[in-house]
């Protein structure tokens, strides 16, 4: 049974917040874009918040599809967290930052009306997916 | 407590099978044994905050790059101790600079309004009560030395400082070993009595 994260590692998954490597990172950007505290996001994910100093310094999931589902499914099992939750985060602040890279430097933002539509372009790439499975 | 070579080695295996979780594990098991031995190593208080930064941040890039370790070279724990070590030296020698532009950019030291309690004054006053020399004369000396850190090493002079330690940081030079500062003292302090000589003034240190 795991203990509670020590104060270091809280502090080690703050500073994890400032590469793109860890989860912190995406997790940080999520939690600011929906104005989320830990408990929350711990409540859309699912699990303890005592896990999400741990859950922040893991890999962020590689991009390619296969390795994608077999890293959300494997930190899923072992936080016992929401893999499908934690996906649709890490996919809507891929998207975003994509859309980003694609715009103007003055028209960058990362105000909730753009995670909104980057959300909609998820569940409509998500409803194609599941279209052509059918 | 530090944990065994095996504990360690199992989890740096799985780093490099790149399993998602395998950085948190590797991270939470070296954190806090690395954080106390650092410590002890530095146990100065002022570096309490420094030292559990220097090990997260050491941890935080091992594990973007594992593959770097060479394990014919040196234990893990050997190889992160040493790297812990050497950016411990780092972080306080970048701090020691930042120190030491604070206190030579210090605007209460050198842009007092009514320009009288500054350094170069005071080692100004110093000088004009040992030297029989014209004030016009004085004041081209005081326009030659432009370098605030002259300005500090003189004043130690003038007050009779023979302590090399004491000239040390406002050369930046305290880390070098005690012959190397030693010297480098020298030299200032002797380039500086040559300039005072080109103006006829010799110092009383003392």
């Amino acid at each position: 049974m795991k203990t509670n994260p020590t104060p270091s590692l809280v502090r080690a998954a703050q500073r994890a917040i400032n590469s793109p490597f860890f989860l912190a990172n995406t997790l940080q950007v999520y939690q600011r874009i929906h104005h989320l505290d830990n408990e929350t996001l711990a409540a859309l994910l699912e699990c303890q918040v005592d896990d999400l100093p741990r859950l922040a310094l893991c890999r962020r999931p590689v991009t390619e599809q296969q390795e994608f589902t077999r890293d959300i499914a494997l930190l899923a099992h072992r936080f016992h967290l929401q893999a499908d939750q934690l996906a649709a985060i890490i996919r809507q602040v891929d998207t975003l930052h994509t859309w980003q890279q694609h715009m103007p430097f003055h028209q960058q933002t990362t105000s909730p009306g753009l995670l909104a539509a980057a959300r909609d372009r998820d569940d409509i790439d998500n409803e194609t997916t599941e279209e052509n499975n059918d | 407590m530090r944990p065994s070579e095996t504990q360690i080695q199992i989890v740096y295996q799985r780093l490099l099978a790149q399993e998602p979780d395998a950085p948190s594990d590797f991270i939470e098991l070296l954190l806090d044994p690395l954080i106390e031995t650092l410590g002890n190593r530095f146990p100065n208080e002022s570096y309490a905050e420094l030292v559990p930064d220097v090990v997260i941040d050491a941890l935080l890039k091992f594990v973007q790059t594992p593959h770097l370790y060479q394990p014919t070279k040196a234990t893990l724990w050997n190889y992160l101790w040493i790297d812990v070590q050497g950016d411990m030296k780092n972080a306080l020698k970048k701090n020691t600079r930042r120190q030491q532009k604070e206190v030579i950019f210090d605007p209460v030291a050198h842009d007092l309004p009514d320009g009288n309690i500054n350094i170069e004054e005071e080692v100004m006053q110093k000088i004009e009560v040992t030297s029989l020399l014209e004030q016009n004369i004085l004041k081209q000396f005081q326009q030659e030395i432009s370098d605030p850190r002259d300005w500090q090493v003189l004043l130690l002079m003038v007050n009779g400082e023979r302590h090399t330690s004491a000239f040390a940081p406002l050369l930046n030079i305290e880390t070098l070993p005690m012959s190397e500062q030693r010297a480098l003292v020298k030299r200032t302090k002797d380039r500086l009595r040559q300039r005072l000589k080109r103006y006829g003034v010799k110092l009383h240190e003392n």
